[in-house]
């Protein structure tokens, strides 16, 4: 688990490098980029699920909607590649949601992981 | 699925957890601050001196056309005097044109003016991608033409409908970009890496008299109050000053402890000989008294009783008060097990209303009798404890059976009981002076009995265990080491 937040928190600052260089990146890395953003996201989702019942339900409405717009998204820019317009706020959403990602698990005091045992002990 | 976040206490519960994520936010915080403003101020200070050259550009061209009169378009113009105007905007723009700079003019009727310069290729091809896509003039755009990147300002537009466009290629330019950036990626990682190995390392220095206090109390005991002193070279000041009140704090511990084994031993001294007079007295006035109710026997022997239990009581305080100063005497001799748990046997049986059932191994003529190295006394009170023990935990149809088998260079003694068992989560501590477990209903008993059988078994040289299951009875094992010379010791006994 501590190696999936690490991992995150890394996407924060190269997401932020991507939003300042947007044509400086090629196509494979921009793809793989979103793709693993994508990826990275979806635990919090499931976490966000399986603690519904306790956890505080606007803010986590709220997050909720933000993270599925940020799946659906990317994986659409994933798919389809460079050249979408204004790629550069996406990148900015990005580093957001990975931030609220760190935020989650960090500071909500009833937040569960979805990650299997042995991965949380490793990682531990 | 979800799992409960051990992670959390890793990272949040513990010191060494909240130094290590504190001072990896420092980190990451300072190189992902410095690298971001860093790439920022490289991007924008790199497009404005690029803009600012393309508008140099344009502007010496502007003056250039206005100072020739170019921008201007007359009422009426020949179609030759517009060639002619156009032949001379095309050399001025050739001018003032290089090989990464080109601009242009584009007329109102949409043509393009390029540079007179057949050496300066793909401009037309610029021009053209450009064309039509920006109507503001100031914003620079960035484009990718044949492979090749260029940047794009559309200067000003004219009265006349004429706008002058500049353009830059900046391939080359975003080639050393993305290696800077691809540079600087790597270099980040490595440094925040390193940065990370070094925090850890030190976090885990600063933390090591800290676990090196947990562990000395972890260790702390009655018997090493005296001797645990906590020693902690070149630690932090706060952990030094922490080191030192934990030694006040031991030190205090094992005057108290020594005060309390010092109180605890005197009264039972002095409670010993008064209660065995008591005993004594009460024991004969049953035995002689011929004029005694059937009420004032009965109460008489209430008493004995109570002062019997009241002399074992005291009997182990004394023990165990013996022990931890160091004075508890267990003698080692030879002992034939089988005849030292008959006695033991039947003097439950005469005192405890129950079955008490005695397993001994099937006598052979290649097997000699277990003998094992023991204090006969103690090993009887053993026995009975045990037993006693049982008999208290168990409904009063069950019987307790004593069970005694050789096993390697040990004599075994088993005692087993199919009563209330032991919770697994009181099993370790089922020895600790004091201890009930939690299902232990019956009020008597002063949780010493099992501490002092233990106690007794290793100063014999020996070990107890025990194994239980809730609600289906506790068996209790007894270790003694083999005596070399059973054989002429079972003899001697068996002919007393």
């Amino acid at each position: 688990m501590i190696l999936y937040l690490l991992l995150t928190s890394l996407l924060i600052p190269v997401n932020l490098w991507a939003a300042i260089t947007p044509h400086l990146h090629n196509e494979l890395s921009m793809r793989a980029l979103h793709a693993v953003s994508v990826v990275l996201l979806l635990p919090l989702l499931i976490s966000l699920w399986s603690d519904r019942s306790s956890i505080r339900s606007v803010p986590a409405v709220v997050l909720a909607i933000f993270l599925c717009v940020m799946v659906v998204v990317n994986v659409q820019i994933a798919a389809q590649g460079m050249g979408v317009e204004f790629g550069w706020i996406d990148h900015l959403f990005l580093a957001l949601a990975a931030l609220s990602v760190e935020a989650y698990y960090l500071l909500e005091p009833n937040a569960t992981t979805p990650l299997p045992n042995q991965v949380v002990d490793q990682t531990d | 699925m979800a799992t409960s976040p051990h992670w959390r206490d890793h990272l949040l519960g513990s010191l060494t957890g909240q130094l290590q994520l504190a001072t990896y936010l420092a980190v990451f915080l300072g190189f992902s601050g410095a690298s971001i403003g860093g790439l920022w101020l490289t991007q924008r200070n790199q497009a404005i001196s690029r803009d600012t050259e393309l508008r140099a550009n344009a502007r010496s061209l502007e003056t250039h056309l206005l100072a020739d009169r170019l921008l201007e378009k007359p009422a009426t113009e020949s179609a030759t005097a517009r060639q002619r105007r156009k032949q001379a905007i095309r050399e001025e723009l050739r001018w003032h044109s290089t090989m990464r700079h080109t601009l242009w003019i584009e007329e109102p009727d949409g043509e393009l003016l390029l540079p007179a310069d057949a050496r300066l290729p793909g401009k037309k091809a610029v021009a053209e991608a450009v064309n039509g896509s920006l109507n503001k003039p100031g914003i620079t755009q960035s484009l990718s033409v044949n492979g090749l990147d260029y940047i794009a300002v559309l200067n000003r537009v004219y009265p006349s409908g004429q706008r002058v466009w500049s353009s830059a290629e900046v391939t080359n330019i975003n080639r050393a970009q993305s290696a800077f950036l691809n540079w600087m990626i790597v270099i980040w990682g490595s440094c925040l890496l390193l940065s990370l190995w070094i925090v850890n390392g030190l976090v885990r220095r600063i933390i090591r008299p800290l676990r090196q206090l947990t562990n000395a109390s972890a260790q702390l005991t009655a018997d090493t109050l005296n001797t645990s002193a906590l020693t902690i070279e070149g630690a932090p000041l706060e952990v030094t000053q922490l080191a030192n009140t934990y030694n006040d704090l031991r030190a205090r511990l094992a005057k108290s402890w020594a005060d309390q084994r010092r109180f605890v031993s005197a009264v039972s001294h002095e409670l010993r000989t008064p209660l065995t007079i008591v005993q004594g007295y009460l024991h004969r006035t049953i035995k002689r008294g011929d004029n005694l109710s059937e009420g004032q026997r009965k109460g008489l022997r209430t008493a004995e009783e109570e002062s019997v239990r009241m002399r074992h009581l005291l009997d182990d305080l004394l023990d165990l008060s013996r022990s931890d100063s160091g004075q508890l005497r267990v003698n080692s001799e030879p002992v034939a097990m089988g005849i030292a748990l008959h006695e033991a046997v039947d003097l439950a049986r005469s005192s405890l209303e129950r079955d008490v059932l005695l397993e001994l191994p099937q006598p052979s003529h290649d097997q000699q009798a277990v003998v094992a190295m023991a204090d006969p006394d103690r090993l009887r009170q053993v026995l009975l404890d045990l037993i006693e023990n049982a008999h208290k935990y168990s409904p009063s149809a069950t019987p307790v059976t004593v069970r005694l088998r050789q096993e390697d260079a040990m004599a075994v003694v088993e005692v087993e009981d199919q009563g209330i068992g032991i919770p697994a989560d009181d099993l370790a501590k089922v020895f600790d002076r004091f201890h009930r477990a939690a299902n232990a209903r019956v009020s008597s008993g002063s949780g010493l009995g099992l501490s002092i059988v233990q106690l007794l078994v290793e100063a014999m040289g020996g070990a107890v265990s025990v194994r239980s299951q809730l609600d289906q009875g506790s068996t209790f094992t007894v270790r003694l080491p083999l005596s070399n010379d059973g054989a002429a010791v079972t003899a001697r006994n068996v002919t007393e």
